[in-house]
Parts: C-alpha cells; structure tokens; sequence
C-alpha cells in the first residue's frame, strides 16, 4: 500500500506539472498559477455551460427525465476519451519504465497507481460532464435522497466501464502500432471517421430543430437508442430517476468488476507489452543502391517545412487536434453545397429575418473552425529535447519559425478556399459577402497561425513526456482556441449589425495585426 | 595553485594580460601564425547568482583535437553551449574561424557541427530522412552528401538501419548517426559534449579515426569528455576547467608531463578552489 501511496503521489506530482509550478521561482509560479487558474476557470464554465445546455434542451423537449440517461453516457465517453489518450504514456510507453521497474515494489502497485491518475483523469472530465447536467435536473425533477446518493455514486462509478474499455482499446493500438509500420495513418483515419460520425449524428439531430414535436420524438427515439447501446446507463437512470437499487446495483457491479477484471488482466500483461513495445528494432533492410535511396535536394527552408509536415502526419494526437477544424469547414462545405443542389436544404425554409443575414454570417462560421485550428500552438515545444537541432541549426529564426507557420497555412489555406469556393457557389450571395467568404476565414487562419507560433515561441514547453502535453494541454493552444471562438464571435455579431463591410474591415485588422505579431515573433528570436 | 598546475600553467599557458580575474590562461599555440578556428575570449555566464563560466579564455587551432575536462558541473557543457549558440554568454566573446558568435551566429553555425551528450533527434524521420534533412539544411549538394553518408555509415556499420526509423535505434545507434550528421558538412569546427558515451568499442575506434581524419584535413576538434584515457591518448590540446575557471590548458604533454592526466585531473580538482580573486592570481 504505502508504494502504491508513493507511487501515485509521483504520477500526480506530474499531472499538469505541479511539482515545475510549485518549484519555480515564486514570481513565474505565480504567474503560471494565475494563467491556470483562468483557463481552469473558463474550461469549467464552457463544461458546465455545455452540459447545462444540453441538459435545458432535454427539459425544453419535455425529456427531464432522459438527463440522467444522457449525464452518465456522456461522463462515462468523456472519462473513456481522456483514459484513451492517456494511457499510451502513462500506462505503457512511458518514459520511466525501466526506472519504476527497477524499484522494489509490487507490479500490482506500479499497475495500480498509473490505472489510478488515468482514473483522476476520467472522473475529472466525469465531473464536468455530468454535475451541471444533474443540477439541472434536480431543478426540474423532483430528486429524492436514493436520486441524490445515485447521482453522486454514479459520478465516481460511470468512468470505470469505459476506462477498462479505453485501457483494452489503447493496448491493442499499442500493440499494433508497435508491428504496423503505418499504423499513425490508421489512427488517423479511424479518429476522423469517428470525429465525422459524430458530427453527421448531431447534425441530424439538429436539423429537426424547426419541429420540436419531431424534436421530442427523435429525442426519445435516440435516448432508447443510448439506452440499448449502453445499458449500464440505463441502469444508473433508473436509481436515479425511480430509484430502483437493484438496476443501479448492477450498474455499479458492472463498473467495478469491468475495472476489477481490466486491472487484473493489465497487471499480468504489463511487462510483456511494454516489453513488445520497447522491444521494436530496426529492421537493417536499406541499401544505398536500393531504388528511391537517393534523395532530392532541397532549400533549408523547404527541408525544415518538410520535416514539420512528417512530424504532423507521424502525430496523430498532434494531427486530429490541430487540423479537425479545416477538415469539419469542408465537411459543412460539402454538405452545404450537397443540400443546396439536391434541395434537402432550402433557404425557403429560414425565417424571413435570417436569410439576409447569411451573407453576413457565413463568413464567419467558416472562419470559427479556422481560427481554432493551429499546428503552429504547439510546433516549438515539440522541438523538445531535440530542439538542440533547431537552435545550432545555420539558419536565421525566421526560415524555422516561418516553416512551422507555412505548414499551418499549407494545411489550413487549401481547406478554406475549397469550402468558401463550395458556399459562394451553394448560396446566394452579393459580391462583397463573396470576398468576404473568403478574407474572413484567411484572416481567421492567419490569427490562429501567428498567435500560436508568437505564444509557443515565447513560452516554449520542452520538457515534456508525451506529446499529449503540448498538442492537448498547452497553454498556447487553449489561449488560440478561445482567442479564436472570440474572434468569430465578435466578428459574427459585427457582421450582423453592420454587415459585410465590417467583416471586411475586421479581417483587413485581424490581418495585418497577424503579420506584425509574426514579425515581433522572429525579431525576439527562438527560447533555449 | 599547486605545484603541478603551476608547472602545466609555466609550460603550456599564458595569462592574458591585463586579465584581473581567476587563472586565466591561453593555450600557446605550436603554431601563432595561424588563425585559431576556436577564439575563447574572457567568457563569462552566469547563472543567477552563479558563475557557470568564469573569464574563460583559450584557443583551438586548425588541426587541433582539444579534450576539454572537469567534473561535473564544472561549466564545460556551459561553455560548449555557448560556443555552439545554443545559449548566449554575459561578457567576452567567442570566435569561430575569426566570426564572432555574437554577433554573427549565422555565419559561426555554418562552419559549426555540434555533437551533444545526449543524442537526442526526431524520433519521426528515418535514419536517411535526419541525414538528408540536416544535409539540405546545411546546404550540402547532393552527390558530396551520398559520398560521405554512404562512407561513414558503413564504416560505423548504420547503412542498414538508415532505412528505419529513428525511434527503433538504440543510443548508439542515434549517437552514431548524429556524428554522421555532424560530420557530413565537413565542419571547420566540431564541437563534441561527451561524444563516446553509449558506443561499442569498435564504433568508438572509429569515431576517433574520423577525428583524427577530420583534425588531418585543417579542421579542429573541441571535446568534452570524462573518459580521461581517451583525452590523453587523443587530444594534442587539454584544458581542465573546476568550478567555471580554467585550472591548466595547454599541449597534452606539457599538461601532463611524466604523470598520467588522471593524477592531474585529480590532483588539481581536489585542491580547494581559491577563495578570492586576489588569492586566485597570487597564487600565480
């Protein structure tokens, strides 16, 4: 027990880098504290205002009672998403195996405290998940205690199905990845299908939104539909809403033996697969004679662009996080111009005081996934240890800064034209909506791309573990993220009041002031 | 200073004049009427309250293998770092082939290949793809690139595994392949922090040929290392740096003189060090 103690006192030591903060210099610990204090706070409010949302939606539709259904489903996904990142890393994979393991303490112990911090992870991303959705139905049912003592139960019990889920899952791509000379491709493909399906589903669910009659039937249709997909959801919705026990007891035996039986099977194949997955050797097959051996010679610039784009594609995690949001534009893009032409999407069907609007708002519905897409938030700390590379490197900082940023906006620029092209053709639109369909989102793009590299080049993180520290818990990226949903906020809402020339003005600012941002950025140089 | 730095420090180093800090020497070169391709002029770095490096000053010149020793945390990594630009340095300043690292890094790093103690690279790129990379970075054409990759591969026995991914290479297999990259520009100057660390015996043998080659062809080699035989045996040129000064710099065998550099490093490092400047130079 007390290495298990010690154990888990070290991997949350390192959660968020705690310990760095906490042993900093008071003025930096200070001011890293009060930056993740902000962002904390405004990932709270965000989780809370989507869960509670979604939660009023489910009132709104007359469905209060499906909230708990729908509560521990999405706290149980969100915990199993967050246990899935994480577990390549934290579980197998990660750095300091051979040091724990040279520690004389139980495998179970070393098991236990990893399944442990993933386990904090998951209940983390549980409670943000589900505590606003349950509020709001204590709000509109009436709870009683057994409803009460349920909610809470099932807060700390619904990650653990999905987390032995998620564990089995993250094993199997370990295992593969590790004899699978392409597998990043196929982690790539698998995520953006999944990303799509999900999409596409929430899509059709709000394309009902005109018929709340519609609405409430498609709402209980896909509530049973949840319900038989995920039975231990069900099962939890009864104890809370009926207060039957017997149901809620099996949703919690359930739980506890799936991460009874997960944690068993982990402690037993600990060691073989991180030996499998420490164990990959070259396999010594090439050749200078070979054909394709000889290589092209390219300009240092152009190597460093190069070398950037194989880092993205070799980094799922980085790939899916930083570019989801071109990949979503012209998906709209493509379904705007398919609805359009086949007529299952009609303008006649908005409101009459919407449709001149639309010229107005297009642009900047483009330009929200624009500027919340940036490889650049995270392309210096990823240098990491190897960033000796990059600083001994004979080139000025502005071809190594300018080759993180051109991959962003060779990503990134391709996608937004494509889309803007799709819209102009698919919509009735003035002229002026038209450059504006195409300056909003290249704005949008520039902002993200130069307010990423100008945070991450000031503030590089390079001692990171995994890569999942800088592509997912970055300060740059949440500050681009949220400074990008503002962006396109506040431009829509200028855009709606003073319409087309105001998105134009507001790009030509956005712009420009991205130009000089980068300028500022390479004048200051590259961090050690 | 003991008798044994003072007999190294009368035979092989000079202090600069008008110097007013710790035992600041210059190693006299064989040969003053060339160039030095390394320029060490009275650095100094800091770090807080700590002085890494202190007015430390020596040169390297063509053809040199310069072993550069001292116990851990004695400030040689520092200096290298600054020597290679990948950190700044507070006073003096650092020549490379007469280019000043201050002022003209760009130009200094061109002529710069840097080897570090731990061979970290992009675990992504294959083997070819990091030695491709660094060649087009470097700006080496295409047909002088295939001649020394394919020359120092299969001598340090890598062709195979040029195929591969980095991140399936052991240590060193990547340290090899980062003195391969190192070394396929043709550097003027290669700085080494600790480079036979992780190689096998056979590897080692070879990369100490290439030094060797390397220094024949005009170039000069700066090293750090704790492995004092391989100084010794190695190095035309020694210095031994304690607590961020310079305690001897000088020709191998005028440092060494009929003791082993072993029984000088230790001798010196176990000296307490001066408590002052005044004590420091009157100790001289």
């Amino acid at each position: 027990m007390r290495s298990f103690v010690l154990l888990l006192k070290i991997q949350l030591l390192g959660l968020f880098s705690i310990n760095k903060t906490l042993h900093a210099d008071p003025a930096k610990a200070k001011r890293t504290l009060a930056v993740a204090a902000l962002v904390v706070i405004a990932v709270v409010l965000f989780a809370a205002m989507y869960s509670s949302g979604v939660a009023q939606a489910l009132v709104q539709m007359g469905l209060p009672e499906a909230i708990p259904l729908v509560a521990v489903l999405v706290g149980a996904v969100a915990g199993a998403v967050a246990a899935f990142l994480k577990t390549n890393g934290v579980l197998f994979g990660f750095k300091d195996y051979d040091l724990v393991m040279s520690l004389p303490v139980p495998i179970s112990s070393v098991v236990l405290s990893r399944v442990a911090s993933l386990y904090a992870m998951s209940l983390l991303f549980g409670l943000l998940a589900m505590v606003p959705a349950f509020a709001v139905y204590a709000a509109h049912a009436g709870v009683t205690a057994t409803g009460v003592v349920c909610m809470a139960l099932s807060v700390v019990l619904a990650p653990l199905l999905p987390l032995a889920v998620a564990i089995v899952l993250a094993v199997l791509i370990a295992a593969v990845s590790a004899r699978f000379k392409h597998a990043n491709i196929v982690v790539i493909v698998l995520t953006l299908a999944a990303t799509l399906a999900a999409v596409f589903g929430s899509l059709a669910f709000s394309s009902q939104a005109d018929d709340m009659a519609a609405m409430t039937a498609l709402g209980t249709q896909l509530t049973t539909q949840l319900a038989s997909a995920f039975p231990p959801a069900m099962w939890a919705a009864a104890g809370i809403v009926e207060g039957d026990l017997v149901q809620f007891l099996a949703f919690a035996v359930v739980n506890l033996v799936a991460a009874g039986v997960v944690l068993t099977l982990v402690v037993r194949l600990f060691v073989p697969v991180n030996t499998l997955l420490m164990s990959s050797r070259p396999r010594g097959t090439f050749s200078f004679d070979d054909k394709g051996a000889s290589a092209k010679s390219s300009t240092p610039l152009r190597a460093l662009v190069i070398k950037e784009a194989r880092l993205l594609v070799a980094t799922p995690i980085y790939l899916m996080n930083a570019c989801i949001g071109y990949v979503l534009v012209f998906v709209a893009a493509v379904a705007v111009a398919v609805g359009t032409a086949t007529g299952i999407m009609s303008l006649d069907l908005l409101p009459p005081e919407l449709a001149p609007l639309l010229g107005a708002i297009a642009p900047w519905g483009l330009a929200f996934f624009c500027s919340i897409s940036s490889t650049t938030a995270a392309s210096v700390s990823l240098e990491g240890s190897a960033r000796w590379l990059m600083l001994t490197a004979p080139v000025p900082a502005s071809t190594v800064l300018g080759a993180k940023a051109a991959v962003n906006l060779l990503v990134g620029v391709p996608f937004l034209v494509l889309s803007a092209l799709l819209i102009a053709v698919s919509l009735p639109l003035d002229a002026l909506s038209i450059v504006a369909l195409f300056a909003v989102p290249l704005a949008a793009c520039l902002l993200a791309t130069f307010l990423g590299l100008a945070l991450d080049a000031r503030r590089p993180r390079y001692d990171w573990t995994t890569v999942y520290e800088p592509v997912k818990r970055g300060m740059p990226v949440f500050v681009v993220v949220f400074a990008g949903m503002g962006f396109a906020f506040v431009g829509m809402a200028a855009a709606t009041l003073l319409g087309a020339p105001a998105s134009l003005l507001i790009a030509l600012v956005a712009g420009a002031g991205s130009l000089a941002l980068y300028r500022a950025t390479v004048k200051r140089g590259l961090s050690v | 200073m003991n008798e044994q730095e003072k007999k190294a420090a009368s035979a092989t180093c000079a202090v600069v004049p008008g110097s007013h800090a710790t035992p600041i020497t210059r190693a006299v070169a064989s040969s003053n009427h060339r160039a030095p391709v390394l320029s060490v002029n009275h650095v100094v770095k800091t770090f807080g309250a700590k002085r890494a490096v202190d007015h430390v000053t020596l040169d390297v010149m063509p053809g040199d293998i310069f072993g550069f020793i001292g116990h851990n945390g004695a400030g040689k990594t520092t200096l290298i770092r600054a020597i290679v630009s990948v950190t700044g340095f507070d006073e003096g300043d650092i020549r490379i082939a007469g280019q000043s690292v201050r002022t003209d890094a760009l130009a200094c790093k061109r002529m710069t290949a840097y080897v570090p103690d731990n061979p970290d690279i992009y675990e992504f790129l294959t083997g070819i793809q990091y030695l491709n990379y660094i060649s087009d970075v470097f700006e080496v054409p295409i047909d002088v690139r295939e001649h020394r990759i394919r020359e120092h591969a299969d001598r340090l026995n890598l062709t195979a595994a040029l195929g591969d991914l980095v991140s399936s290479y052991s240590h060193g297999m990547r340290q090899k392949l980062v003195l391969i990259g190192a070394l396929v520009h043709e550097p003027t100057l290669l700085v080494l922090d600790e480079p036979f660390v992780g190689l096998d015996p056979e590897a080692s043998f070879h990369v100490k040929e290439m030094l060797r080659e390397l220094a024949g062809r005009g170039s000069a080699v700066f090293f750090s290392s704790h492995v004092l035989e391989v100084v010794e045996k190695l190095c035309n040129k020694v210095a031994i740096i304690k607590q961020g000064t310079l305690r001897a710099c000088g020709p191998t065998a005028e440092v060494v003189g009929d003791e082993s550099l072993e029984d000088v490093f230790l001798d010196m490092i176990d000296r307490a060090a001066p408590s002052s400047v005044t004590d420091a130079v009157g100790a001289r």
